[in-house]
């Protein structure tokens, strides 16, 4: 189930419901900016 | 001091059980999430391996990646309540307090709060983890009142649709129509609408997932974390289906998986 | 908010900071006494009109004597939630009252097993129907079998004393379990007695959350728990093994508080008249009562004892049975309809068949020192229509 997993990953196709408020997608933001300047 | 208090001292280690001085050694503790996470998973100790759940569960395979997806288990309290998923959370190398029936986001509401004052400076992640019983049925008035109350953790509901633990009962997330002990006619009513009341009750984070997307599953985790830190309650509702009382054959798990996804799980 | 207070320990804050004298109710005598606990946090829930307990608490709270403080969904919630707090590592009190008390006791029954140091006040109200708001003690007979220390309220200055004594009896290493305070809901709650208090400024020594036989779930203190959980939950010898030893040491537990009863409360009965052949036990309400039937024998030149026991659970068996050795009849008033009191106590003493099974009064109603007379007189074989007169 964990390689089939993986595969699903590589076609990148799923669909989930999301919901934030404009608080938490601020958050996000920030914390996806601090992510990527800790891998460059 | 978190992080030092279960490194044992050197001369001390090698009495100690192999299983403890590995996850020392070579479980997540203290490191980035870029060498551990998911996306690591089988390279490193993971908090949960063994675990006495049924072949094929897939709620299983949910709680190892709650626990690969952690921010900072070294940090981290989870708690839980009478249900499958406490088989395999409790095996977890994470604080794990399993309470009376449903209780678990009353609980939460008053460690979170006790960890707040003795740790102002300090961030302590809460998280509950209980089936669709738990949360929906029997925990009900306290988990939609901890939400309502804005306590800072985050809640999952593992979602089976049923009471699997107990032998197969109708719950209130089981679907319309099911056949299942307590409803030997079908149920004759449909899902609760557990992500409209969560947004409702002032979640600032809610999803609904079939987590077929082991990266999606992990980010939705980790964002639910983080936003509990700073802004409020959080909320995961996800499939993670009972192989065993819907008869689903192991090997077409994840087939429903993607099935629940295109159907009651997605938008 | 820093209030500036001196930090002192239990047997100092009881026995030796100065006291003033104060007019005040019952209620606001659990609350002046958690004013003075350094507690961390409540968590309350109306039960009004029993108990206005933690209305009060709420103001302490907002003075800064308390650091945290929330109005729960109900009694589960709230004693959920302590049990949360507990093990966050933080002192804890809580209140509640009859019916509330029994929409709490599963989470309740499970705090002495899972080691929750923490202060519960039982103002105690009617549980059975029809549904009633008045006094009656028949929910402490729920609580007698939770393993939970019981202490058991005469009156104002009692519940004051009391309440605080149970904040340390409940943090003591080879104790760690709950502590209940009861008193009657009404006669006590609402009623001014007088009440010897020291000052606010005083208060007692804050929470060591890791002076405990199982250290507070907070990732900070070793043994680390990440090792894999014990299958308690599975049904083999391994399991039955866990839990009967893991109940045997609450009770253990329970039984250990009796040396901090001694310490703290001076023993768990009080005892007037030992030589006396006929004596009234009672506890609570019912032993205020029984005192002035002990002053009526008096007056009336009857030799009549008095047992008050203050001590539920742990009971003090020996004490009681030293007490009633020479006696010929026990009265036992009680504020219930079942005689919780007189049943434990038929059971401990080895001639069983003295003790008058009575009298008792529920739903409210108070109880007359009449009463208790004519249970005196018709023990003495005098003629009860005495009373009457």
């Amino acid at each position: 189930m964990y390689l089939e997993m993986l595969k699903r990953k590589k076609k990148g196709r799923f669909a989930f419901e999301e919901f934030m408020t404009d608080e938490a997608k601020e958050l996000f933001k920030v914390v996806e900016a601090k992510k990527k300047k800790e891998v460059s | 001091m978190s992080l030092n208090y279960m490194i044992p001292a050197s001369k001390f280690k090698r009495y100690l059980p192999k299983d403890y001085v590995e996850l020392v050694d070579y479980g997540p503790f203290g490191k980035k999430y870029s060498e551990v996470g998911v996306k690591n998973m089988g390279t490193y100790k993971e908090l949960v391996e063994e675990h006495p759940m049924c072949s094929g569960c897939w709620m299983s395979y949910y709680i190892k990646i709650i626990f690969a997806s952690l921010p900072n288990p070294e940090d981290t309290v989870t708690i839980g309540t009478a249900g499958c998923g406490r088989l395999a959370i409790s095996q977890a190398a994470v604080p794990f307090i399993y309470g009376n029936y449903g209780d678990q986001n009353a609980m939460a509401s008053g460690i979170t709060r006790a960890f707040r004052l003795r740790f102002p400076d300090r961030q302590k992640d809460v998280i509950t983890i209980a089936g669709d019983g738990g949360m929906m049925d029997i925990g009900f008035s306290m988990t939609m009142h901890a939400w309502f109350r804005r306590e800072k953790f985050t809640t999952i509901m593992l979602d089976n649709e049923v009471y699997g633990n107990t032998g197969g009962q109708e719950s209130g997330m089981s679907v319309e129509g099911a056949v299942l002990k307590m409803s030997p006619k079908g149920k004759n009513f449909g899902k609760m609408p557990a992500m409209q009341l969560a947004i409702t009750a002032g979640c600032v984070y809610v999803v609904k997932m079939s987590p077929t997307n082991i990266n999606k599953a992990s980010k939705a985790i980790r964002r639910a974390i983080f936003a509990a830190r700073n802004l409020g309650p959080t909320f995961i509702h996800v499939y993670t289906s009972c192989n065993i009382e819907y008869s689903i054959p192991t090997p077409d798990v994840f087939r429903d998986a993607k099935e629940k996804e295109k159907r009651s799980f997605c938008i | 908010m820093s209030l500036n207070k001196t930090l002192v320990d239990m047997d100092y804050l009881l026995n030796e900071a100065p006291r003033e004298k104060h007019f005040i109710t019952g209620a606001q005598a659990m609350a002046e006494a958690v004013k003075r606990a350094s507690v961390d946090m409540a968590i309350a829930y109306p039960i009004t009109p029993q108990s206005e307990v933690m209305h009060l608490v709420g103001d302490i709270y907002a003075q800064g004597h308390i650091k945290e403080y929330y109005r729960a969904e109900e009694e589960l919630g709230t004693m959920s939630a302590i049990a949360g707090a507990a093990r966050g590592g933080v002192r804890m009190f809580t209140a509640t009252s009859g019916p509330g008390l029994l929409r709490g006791l599963e989470a309740i029954v499970s705090w002495p097993g899972h080691r929750i140091p923490c202060v519960l006040g039982v103002l105690t109200r009617v549980v059975n129907a029809p549904l009633s708001i008045q006094p009656d003690n028949i929910e402490m007979a729920y609580l007698m079998h939770s393993g939970v220390v019981m202490l058991h309220a005469e009156n104002q200055q009692d519940t004051f004393d009391y309440t605080l004594a149970a904040f340390a009896i409940t943090e003591k290493v080879d104790v760690y379990i709950p502590v209940s305070v009861s008193t009657e809901g009404f006669f006590v709650t609402h009623a001014k007695g007088y009440v010897d208090m020291m000052d606010e400024k005083y208060a007692f020594t804050e929470v060591d959350p890791y002076h405990a036989p199982v250290p507070a779930m907070d990732n900070e203190v070793p043994p680390a728990r990440i090792q894999r959980d014990a299958p308690v939950q599975k049904s083999n010898f391994m399991s039955y093994l866990i839990h009967s030893v893991w109940q045997q040491e609450i009770w253990d537990c329970n039984s250990r508080a009796m040396k901090y009863v001694y310490q703290y409360l001076g023993g768990p009965i009080e005892v007037i008249n030992p030589d006396a052949d006929v004596f009234i036990v009672a506890s609570g309400c019912a032993a205020a009562q029984s005192r002035e039937a002990n002053r009526y024998a008096e007056e009336e030149g009857l030799s009549v004892g008095l047992v008050k026991v203050k001590c539920i659970r742990p009971w003090p068996r020996k004490e009681i049975n030293d007490a009633l050795k020479n006696a010929k009849t026990v009265i036992v008033p009680e504020h219930n309809i079942i005689g919780w009191l007189s049943k434990e106590i038929k059971a401990s003493i080895p001639n069983g068949g003295i003790v008058v099974e009575g009298p008792r009064v529920y739903g409210g109603m108070t109880l007359p020192v009449e009463l208790i007379m004519e249970e005196i007189y018709i023990a003495l074989g005098m003629d009860s229509e005495k009373l009457q007169a």
